[in-house]
């Protein structure tokens, strides 16, 4: 027993493979997969809680667990967390198990599906877990396969194109990323390449401003097409429409998120000069414009216009995706706690209420087959349950105060105000565009006379469908009313990074 | 009850400076548990929501009455202590420096709000039961009115910008289920969705002004423990910094109370029930702005300017809905209008520095708005739902408690004394007068005019005359129910007794407040608004109180004879609609309210919907194209590579040689 | 006579295997250009060896007729082939090798 409390990140970690491996080996019927998954995610939720209950959110990175891997280039397998990867995993830890649930009844191949799900899953909490630079690496591209398979096996019509272009943009990035990780190595002697060991070293011999804009650009550029970041965004839509509801769910809500994550870890913590000077324009030539700030703020109006227009429910989330990750980066490189705290905080909304949206979306694809919005109308009056809920998610998504949306675009928006007052206000006006895309299209689906058989005959949720919606709704209603407890947990840790840049 | 963490502050007042400051302190008792107010309410929504028809309206009109009792209660406990109190529940948000709590607010302020939304919100939920009988929701409408109390409330006693936020977009969210409540009409649900996104402009405003106050105060509360609160060092914001939030703090107001330019929610918001128009769009959510305006009157007064443009924003927006009330047909249009432009009254006393007058107004205006809106509920449910007046008519000897509540609100909102507008539309006009906005003094009283004029025609066309319908007369059901046979009776007494009471309180209402300076509601509010002492507007002006007094009720006179004189019972009528005497190009205007519902519609929908259209075209062939480009280039580069692979041995020969002179070359150039 | 001239000899014999090899489509034609580089080859060998007056070259020339006589016999077995699978020798007609 010991070994678990001992070991719970690794634990944690690998529970999902296991799971995985479970079904691959020991189980034949669809059955016995599901139950397999349903467990194993269930158990990696538990151990993710459990490592918040022993959690000290001042003592910066903990349970860390090291097993020595490649001694010759200093790679070992080191796992720990701090405030924001433990939030993070937990968020995925969650998600899972709901994930499962929605795709109880998936009518093709479902033990390889599932399998697909638990592999990313043991992925996604590798990036957010890992101390180790190399291993980071692995697990950052090793998520983009289960992912392109579930795209391309599972997805849309044109999942083909979706899946490619998914995984060849994300590739590129994560290749550049890699340039910029030989160089580290390097730099540092080819050592050791464990977090601790290399941001000592930086803060002992810190790499010049050239060196630091370069390095920035070679990571950046990976986490930018994560996030995603306008003009790199436009793999998204595709992959998002394409993909199935549980593959769309598990994009928007985690694998977006190692965008942000990667900002905070290596950016700031590694690259601080070269950040501030993007961040804040401090620089000359080139470098006066505060680039990030305008990035994120083009990306949140950009997205919400563009949104607008969709007439496919999934595309028109997608697009919403890239205007709210826009709000988390633009709190990210606001570079004052408050804003960088909400905008971790909100990258765990954003999954919540992206993640519900697309379970909903996902819910009526299953019914109708098809998505486009003017397919639907009235169906609040044939679907009741389905409507509060999808209208609750909705105003969760446009920050309506008291639901969880709220309590992190707020204090982003409060924090960039201190620094940038032009781009808090821009960005205000992304609530008011969310309100409009959103709500309309609330409209037309919902409202209005039940015009069309296939209308009257959409059926309501199913008592599964509602399992799965119970948790998230709780939780959305929960973050809104006391959000602090997240906060606590993350702002020691942001604080943390954020003295290193100010240095 | 028991031990609450209760937020202690202790000070000593401050008078003079920029702003009378209460001290604020704790007490224990009832003022500790203020927070109930809006919890139990908001318990009643979740409530009749999972119980369901079971409940039907008891559980909604239990919260009520437990919030009105204890709005009362919380009315006596205030009463005699100068200062504000805090009751803090919960930290809210806290990180980096900025720090919010779920913190309430009492004062003197607070208890005149709460009794006027608690009060009213208790009356509408009486007459619900009557009005919505029948309908297939009935309960979900109850569990509605609940939450919209409950944000109302939140409203009210927050005890900062973050708290009253949180009630400011939940009414919000409150008016748009409640507006398109008979969601199966489009235009009910398109009417709500212009309402939400209409209010969200104002609340963007709203937000930078937070950001704003923030930036400068480094907090978002009312009042703290150590005087930083907003309201508390007002002072130190710069001569463009306090015209700045100021007028962030209009124009979020003016989306909340349809003010100009964003007013043209308010009769889209006609399509939900009439209770929803009396309680939201009457008597409480549309004054959520003035109350803004006024808890904010400390930062107000640091900016004459900002004072003038509000004041002026108020003023316009009382003309200009008033004009276009005065030709338009619905019984529930005109009187939206006549709210946007009685709204304009408010803010106007707001803004020429009448805070105590704009919150007056805004009482009797709860009283004698929301019983013409519930009068007007009695009539349509009698005719079946209709809306146009034209189709009205001789309803006097038929629904005679309507018709005298509604002969009594009439009176009021056209300033005849001693009925309760009079009292407070005077004591604005007076205050405008007196503190030097003598131009807008005349646009009031000429509006004051306007609007007795348009009630009268109101008036007259609903009760006056000779009927306009017959008795068993075949309607058709606005909402689609199919057709109806008009026996128009009296309403039940759920619904007349709401209006009894707000019949006599418009009567008696503004004497009983006794508005005056001196007066007892003016003395009440004194500590809890800001003073103008520093802004230098002067006391008096040249015409004594008496004088502006008599201008007043003549303007009212005047419109009343007009009224009467074009619509009143000796005209004939019958002919409905055509027989409007007021015709001609300027009528057209004003019944087609100015274009301005079209011109926002060619602009942002027209305008936006291009833009939108044109982004999503730039995504689409610019940036993916850019994208699909890079995979073609790589994809000609394998295609075309391809070429040289033609299977010849005779290509790959000449390959062979061509490569070995060329090396050959090479090596004899480099030896040389 | 001298030296040149073998050289000359020689190169002409190599530019006109040469030439074959690129414009011949017959395989055995093909074969025998490519026997006739390898004799030029041997020639200018010879020539150099008598010229610089050592054995070096003529050694050498040895270890091409014989590497040449292994190639021929292994060549001349997949003409055989070829001929029987494709029925004909035409070396341009052959896309066995394309993409």
């Amino acid at each position: 027993m010991e070994f678990f409390t001992d070991n719970l990140v690794t634990v944690t970690l690998v529970l999902p493979i296991l799971g995985a491996l479970g079904i691959g080996l020991f189980t034949e019927s669809e059955d016995g997969a599901r139950w397999t998954a349903l467990g194993a995610s269930v158990l990696t939720l538990v151990a993710s809680l459990w490592l918040v209950v022993d959690f000290d959110p001042d003592a910066g990175v903990q349970a860390v667990d090291s097993l020595s891997w490649i001694p010759s280039i200093g790679a070992s397998l080191t796992v720990g967390v701090d405030g924001i990867s433990l939030i993070l995993i937990v968020m995925t830890a969650f998600l899972t198990p709901l994930i499962v649930l929605s795709s109880w009844e998936h009518p093709d191949r479902l033990r390889s599906y599932l399998m697909a799900f638990l592999a990313l899953e043991a992925a996604s909490i590798g990036v957010f877990a890992a101390q180790d630079l190399l291993l980071f690496y692995v697990f950052f591209e090793f998520s983009l396969v289960p992912m392109f398979l579930v795209i391309g096996m599972w997805g849309g019509a044109n999942r083909r194109y979706a899946a490619v272009k998914f995984f060849l943009y994300t590739l590129v990035g994560g290749l550049t990323m890699l340039v910029g990780i030989i160089y580290i190595y390097n730099f540092i002697g080819g050592t050791s390449l464990a977090f601790a060991d290399i941001g000592l070293l930086l803060t002992e011999t810190p790499l010049s401003l050239l060196e630091q804009r370069w390095l920035f650009l070679a990571f950046f550029l990976a986490f930018a097409i994560k996030a995603p970041l306008f003009p790199v965004h436009t793999w998204l839509p595709d992959a998002h429409t394409e993909a199935p509801t549980a593959g769309s769910v598990f994009l928007a809500a985690v694998l977006l998120k190692m965008g942000g994550y990667g900002f905070i870890r290596f950016c700031l913590t590694w690259f601080p000069d070269a950040s501030t000077e993007l961040a804040t324009g401090s620089g000359s030539g080139f470098f006066s414009v505060p680039w990030l700030m305008v990035l994120s703020v083009i990306g949140i109006l950009y997205g919400a216009v563009v949104a607008l227009v969709q007439p496919d429910i999934k595309k028109l989330v997608a697009y919403s995706s890239v205007s709210h990750m826009g709000f988390v980066v633009l709190g990210i490189f606001a570079l004052n706690a408050t804003a960088t705290s909400a905008g971790v905080v909100q990258m765990v909304n954003h999954g919540l209420s992206t993640g519900a949206l697309f379970l909903l979306v996902g819910f009526l694809y299953d019914r109708r087959h098809t998505r486009m919005i003017a397919e639907f109308g009235g169906l609040a009056k044939s679907t009741p349950v389905y409507a509060g809920m999808f209208l609750l998610v909705v105003m969760s998504s446009i920050a309506l105060p008291g639901l969880n949306g709220f309590v992190g675009e707020f204090p982003i928006l409060v924090g960039t105000f201190s620094v940038m007052p032009w781009a808090a206000s821009l960005a205000a006006f992304g609530a008011l565009l969310a309100a409009i895309y959103l709500l309309w299209a609330y409209q037309r689906m919902f409202t209005g006379p039940l015009d069309g058989a296939a209308n009257e005959a959409t059926t309501d949720m199913t008592q599964r469908e509602i399992w799965v919606m119970v948790p998230l709704v709780v939780v959305i209603v929960a973050i809104g009313l006391y959000p602090q407890p997240l906060y606590d947990l993350v702002e020691p840790s942001v604080q943390q990074v954020l003295a290193n840049v100010a240095q | 009850m028991g031990a609450l963490p209760m937020h202690v502050l202790a000070t000593e007042a401050t008078e003079g400076g920029e702003a009378v400051v209460n001290a604020v302190m704790t007490a224990d008792g009832v003022l500790s548990l203020v927070w109930l107010i809006p919890l139990v309410p908001l318990l009643g929504f979740g409530l009749t929501l999972a119980l369901g028809d079971r409940v039907r309206h008891w559980v909604a009109i239990a919260a009520t009455t437990f919030s009105f009792v204890m709005a009362v209660l919380v009315f006596f406990a205030v009463q005699g202590q100068p200062d504000s109190y805090v009751a803090t529940l919960a930290p809210f948000i806290e990180v980096g420096t900025f720090r919010v709590e779920w913190a309430f607010l009492v004062d003197q302020l607070t208890t005149v709000m709460l009794l006027v939304v608690t009060g009213v919100g208790l009356l509408v939920h009486i007459y619900s039961i009557g009005y919505m009988e029948g309908d297939s929701r009935y309960t979900r409408f109850f569990a509605y009115l609940n939450l919209f109390l409950a944000a109302m409330l939140v409203l009210v006693t927050g005890s900062s910008l973050l708290v009253l936020f949180i009630g400011w977009e939940g009414v919000g969210l409150a008016s748009f289920l409640l507006i398109g409540f008979w969601f199966e009409d489009a235009r009910n649900s398109s009417a709500a969705t212009k309402a939400f996104v209409t209010n969200r402009v104002g609340d963007v405003a709203f937000m930078i002004a937070m950001f704003f106050a923030f930036s400068q105060f480094g907090t978002l509360d009312f009042f703290t423990a150590d005087h930083t609160g907003i309201l508390e060092q007002a002072g130190v914001l710069s001569a463009t910094g306090a015209l700045v939030l100021g007028l962030l703090l209009l124009f979020g107001a003016a989306a909340k109370s349809a003010q100009i330019p964003l007013f043209v929610w308010l009769p889209d918001a006609m399509a939900g029930p009439t209770p929803v128009s009396a309680l939201m769009h009457a008597a409480t959510m549309v004054t959520a702005g003035v109350y803004l305006l006024v808890r904010t009157s400390p930062i107000l007064v640091q900016s004459l300017d900002a004072m003038t443009v509000i004041a002026w924003v108020g003023t316009l927006t009382a003309l200009l809905a008033a004009l276009i009330a005065m030709r338009q047909d619905g019984i529930k249009k005109i009187l939206a209008y006549s709210t946007v432009s009685q709204l304009g009254y408010m803010v106007m006393g707001v803004g020429v520095g009448g805070f105590s007058e704009g919150i007056f107004h805004l009482v009797t205006h709860a009283f004698f708005k929301g019983l013409l809106f519930l009068a007007a509920g009695s009539v349509m449910h009698a005719l079946a739902n209709t809306e146009s007046v034209w189709k009205m008519g001789g309803l006097r000897k038929i629904m005679p408690i309507t018709f005298w509540t509604s002969f009594a609100a009439w009176l009021a909102i056209s300033g005849i004394p001693p009925f309760a507008g009079f009292f407070s539309k005077d004591q604005i006009l007076a205050t405008a007068y007196d503190h030097g906005f003598v131009a807008i003094w005349v646009i009031g009283v000429v509006t004051a005019a306007l609007t007795a004029f348009y009630m009268t025609r109101w008036f007259a066309l609903v009760f006056l005359g000779e009927p306009r319908w017959r008795e068993g007369q075949e309607v058709s059901d606005p909402h689609g129910h199919g057709t109806t046979e008009l026996h128009p009776h009296e309403s039940p007494t759920t619904m007349t007794a709401p209006l009894v009471v707000l019949g006599a309180l418009s009567v008696v209402g503004g004497g009983l407040l006794n508005f005056t300076h001196g007066g007892r509601l003016y003395t009440w509010l004194q500590p809890a608004v800001a003073s103008i002492a520093d802004l230098g507007l002067p006391e008096h002006g040249a015409l004594s109180e008496l004088v502006l007094i008599i201008i007043s009720v003549v303007a009212a006179v005047i419109g009343i004879i007009g009224g009467f004189m074009l619509y009143g019972p000796q005209r004939d009528l019958s002919l409905g609609s055509s027989a409007e005497p007021l015709r001609g190009p300027a009528a057209e205007l004003l019944e087609r309210k100015f274009f301005i519902d079209e011109a926002y519609s060619a602009i942002f929908v027209g305008a936006g919907g291009w833009l939108a259209r044109a982004a999503a075209w730039f995504d689409s062939t610019v940036i993916d194209g850019a994208v699909n480009g890079v995979a073609g280039v790589s994809l000609w580069f394998g295609q075309e590579s391809r070429r040289a692979q033609t299977g010849r041995a005779h290509t790959y020969l000449g390959v062979v040689v061509g490569s070995v002179v060329l090396l050959a070359v090479v090596l004899i150039v480099q030896v040389r | 006579m001298p030296i040149g001239a073998y050289y000359l000899v020689a190169a002409i014999m190599f530019a006109t295997g040469l030439v074959g090899i690129l414009v011949r489509r017959n395989l055995i034609v093909l074969f025998m250009c490519v026997e006739l580089m390898l004799n030029a080859v041997n020639l200018t060998l010879v020539a150099a060896s008598r010229m610089w007056g050592g054995a070096d070259g003529q050694v050498f020339v040895f270890f091409v007729i014989v590497v040449a006589a292994a190639e021929v016999v292994v060549g001349l077995a997949l003409i055989v082939n070829i001929f029987f699978r494709r029925g004909s020798l035409d070396v341009d007609a052959q896309h066995l090798l394309e993409h």
